[in-house]
């Protein structure tokens, strides 16, 4: 509608004044005196002349340039044609496949601008169903080790590709044409077409038709090739006894997610027993304290992060291992009926391990058929009474399935030991070492170094350097896995998918490359991998069309569409094995024993140079940066050792000699409660790390000793105590709970018959009038308006948290935590924003839940007990809605969001540390040093590498001195999400943002979600009756909530751990 | 003239003139130093420097150079923080509320009370600065106008208190002394001969002329600035306890704290001012006008306020185990027997049972014993923020998180460096500024003077 009003400039313009008119046309209604300004004699008199004008403008200009000058400049090159599919800012992830021989996992890689920068776990896989592990996601910083081959070389020396293509390719077509001997050593490669490819090789090798005019009398049916695999940590007791019981040379698939009953002989299987994080998984779903929760029992010596788990756990020395399985196969027997019973009898039993066994055995009966007995011992012979037990158990078939055959541990030790006694011989010719370092991981019993030496070309694929490199002729370094394609097939006939996520960093080539360069053939890896899958795919649907497709989505999704054809397998129980087994079992000795184990932050020592791995805190001992005996501490004080128990800030500990075999040692001890007595631990995978200069630990598989040709992780042992003393770092140094309501626990009978207020009360106060009331309705101040919006929480599942750390390592990877070092964790100054706290119990506790008039003895409740129940608990940033942090910093540098957050300003951040102080959860991280430039962390921190600072996220500042910083619920993703859901129209849909830690998690214990979406995973964990605020009593409403512990224990649990 | 008690001590003894005291008071700035003052300064200045050093170091490296930790986020910084604030308690009381209440014998030692203050404030005042991590950004803790809108200070904060409180309290006190100084400066003005210290203290005595106009003036200032100055007495160290009251760690959050901080500030106050004036009046001579009897008194007020402490003490204690609470009950059985039970010790000692001695009056009016024991409530007193502060931080509601602190060089350093700088400023002020309020004195001399008392 068209506006007719009129506007007037006065009421002159109304009433038409005649002066009015006269000037109404021009802009300014008065003469302007312009003339007279201009004509101002005054105005020449100013001071300012043209030369002060150049002399300002030149200072003005100078000043300016001097100015710009101290830009810091920023080196950034701009993408001159940029790819389609990377857009500055906006994240990319592709999926892939980690194995390193060791740990295998499906994964999601994100790279920004062309760099990984983050590892998380891949849905679609059927092997580790989106979980990931610490050492999976940390191997994202090995890709930027600096100390990685930057080229190949020969003899130590630097040289070229050509060079060494054209040696190593005239050398193999000498061998293949007088005949000889070539050698694959590796771990365990579970790649079908690299397989193919050493197939081809060997043919290849074996056909004497090359090129070169060889004469054809020369015999080449004598050169013959073989691929020998063996695994650091051997599985390889189990394959010979699975093929001496059933008749089948595999690993079986475990269903842990269906058995109701587990028993553990050992097995670290929730970490480090050959599919740890799939089995984590599965093991998790069993253990669903509101549906059905599984049993768990662990009869194992070093406690393990698996032990530490179980429901019951018994403490047995490492040479009672088969008198324990047999025991358990007596009751079993003796249970069902059976006659003929093991003669065994443990050594010693100060915790009741023969009555848990009993125990275990009625509970595997009554849930025949859905029980898992496992054990990680490499003597066949307590595996064939493993598989004797599950047979009666008639578990094979439902949880134990051959048909569904796990890859991951395919090493022989028989095999890899007649290689060596080849190599002596001096009839290899040739040896190719991939993905293995065998002298640093084989016993040095088998003597593989000086093995080496008499082979006349050793070939080693390594990527940087290690023990095996440097005794090789050639170096021809490999690809990081993530510049690497590849293929896996880790279970049963799943497939999945390797594809490079950035350029080679370095002048590398993957070895199937080399292999195939030597061989003459034009193509390369990828075009054998594409047709390796073409040929299997194709047999089924004949067009490649249908191929294409079916290759993109199989890279797309890292998961195969398509599949390794099924294998018809019939096991067939041989009972007499079992019999022959059981007749042969180890005997139980008295004497001192070590037990090797392998750790969960640093497993085989793959990635021992990695600092998030090595400044990660081991879940049980919380020990960062080293190597150590553990020792039950009743004997660490005992006559013999007189040993210092505690350990933290500089409370130095004790060190001891420890001799295996001739070979010995010295290292510091660690009290670990649950160790048996007796008996001391040693982890593996050290003496290849380094701390700047410091080389960390000492290699232990060097002392492994050989029997009836497999290798023994356990052995004899003298100790000596010498008097050197030794700094340790721990993140954690009082065990004990301390008899307060923090890490609350039940036992699931407690859990399923009493009502919460008997495991799970609700924290009430009494209120002015001296009427008890819950914490929400006592406040000081008034609510944050907490019910509008999105209100983000985590909620943390205690029961299914086993503390593996993966969470840990996925904050450090997204949130650029700083990596400080031994000696700063020493000084309790751990920078990790989520950490894990665990607790022993202590025999100490005369009462539940601190009742403050009953007399406690405060000193004895710090000691742990001697085998005592052990419980994680993930704390991190509890996001409190009553922050007190928040209320004491004089800049108001930390605040509340509108959506639940207590955010941290770091900009305005002065540094008082008040909040720190105040905060009840000490979960506040301060920036005591300028880790990107202080030369104390340059050895450790990998952001002061140029290379290694790639991996950083730039979604997340690096932290400035001075500063404080906590975790912020993952905010950058957050903010990430909401953009998407905004972009896609939708609300934000709950779990379409993962913090980095729930995401990690391979259990799914921690849920992160809108509190305020009722339809959200986090809000019906926060309501359930198992959820509780830590320390709820203190009212500062935090928006992270923990669920109760069930411990599936016959007697009521300790509350006050 | 007003007439006092013949039985009443003389606060003046021997036989003073207004002249006489006028000399002894201009000695030290007058003459030239004795070979002890350029001993003690010179290792005040080297003790100082180190120190200064240390700061230094901090503030180009980090506070990880000091021992603190993510647990014990505070430790000897804020430590050294309350000890010298509480120092510096005693100049205030001495010379504005017991200026109110009249008590003549403040006149002897309110000048290098107020003047320790000064002092000991400035070193209270630089920790706050040097124990953040980002100095160079110490002035957001000021409410000043920026350009970013919204970006203020949170009113929340005790500590955003400690900043009017501290500063406000500096401010009064400075000025109060300065007041006080200006006739005395005047003196000094009209007795130097040589032009530098005649310019120097003609500009320093703002041309004070001595007519009964600027004596009245003088009063009148003086107590109005008393008046100001007595409030903040009380109200520092209650803000300055507020720091932990209105935390929620167990051993902090404690209601008890503003009665008991300011009670614990005046008795190590009296106590530093003890050891100082003790040690002044042998090296300035000036035994004729801090005498026996103003250790007597100051000897009381340490005995009191002591005893005012060592109640608090208990009643922590007590409330702790009554409240029910567990982690409240914890923590204060831990200061008693846990790790840090040697500190927790060293402060029941020095503060509760050695000043219990100042009962018997033969101890109260031994100069030795009473040096001895004021070193030991100094010592004691840093021992008591060091318990407070550290021993509830070290291990409060999360058992994880349980830590020691352990202090580094660089820690101690500034500590002493403080000191260093303190005795330095001391020793400066007592060549350069006259160490008593010497015209105040001349008010109280036919009054209080033992020649006159004798006389009539």
């Amino acid at each position: 509608m068209s506006n007719n009003k009129v506007y007037w400039r006065g009421t002159e313009e109304l009433e038409k004044d005649p002066a009015f008119v006269k000037n109404a046309d021009k802009e300014f209604s008065e003469e302007l005196p312009i003339d007279k300004f201009l004509s101002n004699k005054d105005l020449d008199s100013t001071n300012t002349s043209r030369r002060d004008f150049l002399k300002f403008m030149g200072f003005g200009i100078t000043a300016a340039t001097l100015a710009a000058c101290e830009t810091p400049v920023v080196k950034s090159l701009p993408y001159v044609v940029k790819p389609d599919e990377v857009m500055p800012g906006i994240a990319n992830h592709y999926a892939s496949t980690h194995f390193d021989g060791y740990d295998y996992a499906s994964i999601l890689v994100k790279t920004r601008e062309g760099r990984p920068i983050h590892i998380e776990g891949n849905k679609l896989s059927k092997t580790t169903q989106g979980g990931v592990s610490a050492r999976v996601n940390s191997s994202i910083l090995s890709l930027y080790n600096k100390r990685r081959f930057s080229g190949p070389l020969k003899e130590g020396q630097s040289t070229d590709w050509s060079t060494v293509d054209g040696e190593i390719a005239g050398m193999l077509n000498s061998v293949k044409n007088n005949g000889g001997n070539v050698r694959f050593l590796s771990s365990t490669m579970i790649s079908p077409s690299s397989a193919a490819l050493i197939d081809q090789f060997t043919t290849w090798m074996e056909s004497g038709t090359s090129s070169s005019d060889a004469s054809e009398d020369l015999a080449p049916a004598s050169t013959s090739v073989k691929h020998v695999m063996y695994d650091p940590v051997s599985s390889a007791a189990m394959i010979q006894a699975n093929k001496n019981t059933h008749g089948i040379e595999a690993i079986p698939g475990y269903r842990f997610d269906k058995a109701k009953v587990i028993v553990s002989f050992g097995a670290d299987f929730l970490v480090n027993w050959i599919n740890p994080i799939g089995y984590a998984r599965d093991y998790a779903k069993g253990r669903n304290p509101e549906g059905e929760m599984s049993k768990h029992y662990q009869f194992e010596t070093v406690m393990s992060t698996t032990g530490s788990n179980a429901d019951v756990r018994g403490a047995i020395r490492p040479s009672e291992h088969a008198a324990a399985v047999a025991i358990l196969g007596n009751a079993v027997a003796g249970m069902l009926g059976k006659t003929g019973t093991i003669n065994a009898a443990l050594a010693s039993d100060d915790n009741n391990v023969e009555g848990k066994l009993k125990d275990a055995a009625a509970k595997l009966v009554a849930a025949k058929g859905k029980g898992i007995v496992i054990s990680d011992s490499n003597d066949p012979n307590v595996q064939a009474v493993v598989n004797g037990i599950n047979e009666l158990l008639e578990n094979f078939g439902s949880t134990i399935d051959f048909g569904n055959a796990t890859h991951l541990r395919k090493g022989s030790d028989t095999a890899a030991a007649s290689l060596i006694a080849e190599m002596n011989a001096g009839s290899v010719d040739v040896l190719f070492v991939m993905d293995a370092d065998p002298a640093y991981t084989m016993p040095s019993a088998w003597g593989f170094s000086d093995a080496m030496a008499k082979v006349k070309h050793v070939v080693s694929f390594a990527e940087k350097p290690d023990v095996t490199s440097q005794g090789a002729k050639y170096i021809c370094p490999v690809h990081h896995f993530l510049e690497s394609w590849n293929d896996a097939n880790p279970i049963g006939t799943e497939i999945s998918f390797a594809q490079p996520t950035i350029n080679p960093i370095y002048n590398t080539r993957q070895w199937q490359d080399s292999i195939l360069t030597w061989m003459g053939a034009t193509d390369t890896y990828y075009d054998m991998l594409k047709r390796h899958w073409d040929v299997e795919a194709t047999a089924e649907d004949d067009a490649s069309v249908i191929f294409a497709s079916k290759w993109n989505k199989s890279i797309q999704d890292g998961v195969g569409v398509m599949a390794m054809p099924e294998m018809a397998i019939a096991p067939s129980f041989n009972p007499e094995a079992v019999a022959n087994a059981s007749a042969s079992l180890n005997k139980p000795s008295e004497d001192w024993e070590v037990a090797f184990y392998v750790k969960t932050s640093i497993g085989i020592g793959v990635n021992a140079d990695n600092p998030w791995l090595q400044e990660l805190p081991d879940p049980v001992t919380k020990v960062v940066w080293d190597q150590y005996v553990t020792m039950n501490p009743a004997d660490m004080a005992s006559d013999a050792f007189q040993l210092n128990t505690l350990m933290g800030e500089q409370q130095r500990a004790g060190m001891v000699r420890v001799t295996v075999n001739g070979s010995s040692v010295e290292l510091p001890v660690v009290a670990v409660p649950g160790q048996k007595r007796g008996t001391i631990g040693i982890a593996l995978g050290y003496g290849k790390g380094y701390e700047g200069d410091r080389l960390i630990g000492e290699n232990g598989f060097a002392m492994l000793p050989v029997n009836n040709g497999f290798v023994q992780y356990n052995a004899p042992v003298t100790i000596e105590k010498i008097e050197r003393r030794y700094n340790i770092a721990s993140t954690q140094t009082q065990h004990t709970m301390m008899g307060r309501k923090i890490l609350n626990e039940t036992t699931y009978s407690e859990f399923k018959s009493e009502g919460r207020e008997h495991w799970n009360p609700v924290e009430t106060l009494s209120n002015a009038y001296g009427e008890k009331v819950t914490m929400d309705k006592l406040d000081l101040w008034a609510e944050h308006d907490i019910d509008l919006g999105h209100r983000w929480g985590l909620s943390i599942d205690l029961s299914t948290c086993i503390g593996c750390s993966a969470c840990v390592t996925a904050c450090h990877s997204e949130n650029n935590v700083p990596v400080v070092g031994k000696d700063e964790v020493n000084r309790t100054r751990s920078m990790s924003w989520i950490r894990i706290d665990r607790y022993y119990s202590s025999d100490a506790d005369p009462d539940v839940h601190g009742d403050i008039n009953q007399d406690k003895d405060y000193h004895a409740m710090e000691v742990p007990s001697e085998y005592p129940e052990v419980g994680y608990m993930p704390v991190m940033c509890q996001h409190c809605n009553h922050a007190p942090c928040e209320t004491v910093c004089p800049v108001a540098a930390t605040t509340h969001s509108d959506e639940g957050y207590n955010q941290m300003t770091y900009n305005r951040c002065i540094g008082t540390r008040y909040c720190a102080n105040n905060c009840p959860y000490k979960v506040r991280r301060f920036n005591w040093f300028n880790y990107v430039g202080d030369s104390k962390f340059t050895d450790v921190n990998p952001s002061q590498d140029n290379l290694a600072r790639m991996v950083l996220n730039p979604d997340v500042v690096v932290r400035s001195r001075g500063v404080m910083e906590k975790c912020s619920l993952c905010v950058q993703r957050v903010q990430a999400g909401k953009l998407d859901a905004k972009k896609a129209g939708t609300p934000v849909n709950d779990g379409s943002i993962q913090t980095a830690c729930a995401s990690a998690c391979p259990t799914n214990a921690i849920a992160f979600g809108d509190i305020n979406d009722k339809e959200s995973k986090v809000r019906s964990q926060a309501m359930n009756d198992r959820a509780y605020h830590l320390l709820e009593e203190v009212g500062v409403k935090p928006n992270v909530w923990y669920q109760t512990k069930v411990r599936n224990s016959e007697h009521k649990a300790d509350h006050t751990a | 003239m007003q007439r006092e008690s013949a039985i009443r001590e003389p606060l003046i003894l021997g036989d003073k003139s207004y002249h006489d005291i006028t000399e002894d008071v201009c000695a030290p700035v007058e003459g030239k130093a004795n070979k002890y003052w350029y001993i003690v300064f010179s290792l005040s200045v080297m003790v100082a420097l180190w120190g200064v050093g240390c700061i230094l170091y901090t503030i180009g490296r980090g506070i990880g150079t000091w021992g603190l930790n993510t647990t014990v986020a505070w430790a000897w910084d804020i430590t050294n923080f309350v000890w010298w604030v509480g120092i510096g308690h005693a100049g205030t009381l001495i010379s504005a509320v017991l200026l109110l209440f009249r008590q003549k014998w403040r006149m002897a030692i309110n000048r290098s009370a107020e003047a320790m203050t000064i002092f000991a404030v400035i070193m209270a005042a630089l920790f706050p600065g040097i124990h953040m991590g980002r100095i160079w950004m110490a002035y957001w803790v000021f409410p000043l106008p920026n350009q970013f809108g919204s970006l203020w200070v949170n009113f929340n904060s005790p500590l955003l208190w400690d900043v009017f409180a501290i500063s406000t309290y500096f401010s009064v006190s400075l000025v109060f002394w300065y007041i006080g100084l200006i006739p005395d400066f005047a003196t000094i003005r009209d007795r130097a001969v040589k032009p530098i210290s005649k310019m120097a203290y003609g500009v320093l005595s703002f041309g004070w002329t001595g007519n009964a106009k600027a004596w009245i003036r003088f009063e009148e200032v003086s107590l109005v600035l008393a008046g100001l100055a007595t409030p903040l007495v009380f109200s520092v160290h209650s803000i300055v306890s507020m720091d932990f009251a209105t935390s929620v760690i167990p051993g902090w959050h404690t209601t008890i704290f503003p009665p008991y901080f300011v009670a614990g500030a005046i008795f190590s106050g009296f106590a530093m001012v003890q050891t100082l004036l003790l040690m002044a009046r042998k090296v300035l001579s000036l035994e004729s006008y801090i005498t026996v009897q103003h250790a007597e008194y100051m000897n009381i007020v340490i005995v009191i306020t002591g005893s005012m402490v060592g109640v608090a003490y208990l009643s922590e204690l007590f409330i702790s185990w009554y409240s029910g609470v567990e982690y409240e009950g914890y923590a204060f059985l831990n200061r008693a027997t846990g790790p840090y039970w040697w500190a927790y010790w060293s402060m029941m000692t020095c503060n509760v049972i050695t000043p219990q001695l100042f009962w018997f009056k033969k101890i109260r009016r031994s100069l030795i014993a009473s040096f001895v024991l004021s070193i030991f409530v100094n010592v004691g007193m840093w021992f008591e923020r060091f318990v407070i502060i550290v021993t509830s931080l070290h291990r409060d509601y999360v058992p994880s998180s349980w830590s020691m602190f352990h202090p580094t060089f660089v820690d101690i350093g500034i500590f002493l460096g403080t000191i260093g700088i303190f005795f330095t400023l001391f020793l400066l002020f007592s060549r350069f500024f006259p160490v008593l309020a010497l015209n105040e004195l001349k008010s109280i001399l036919k009054s209080s003077g033992e020649n006159y008392k004798k006389q009539h």
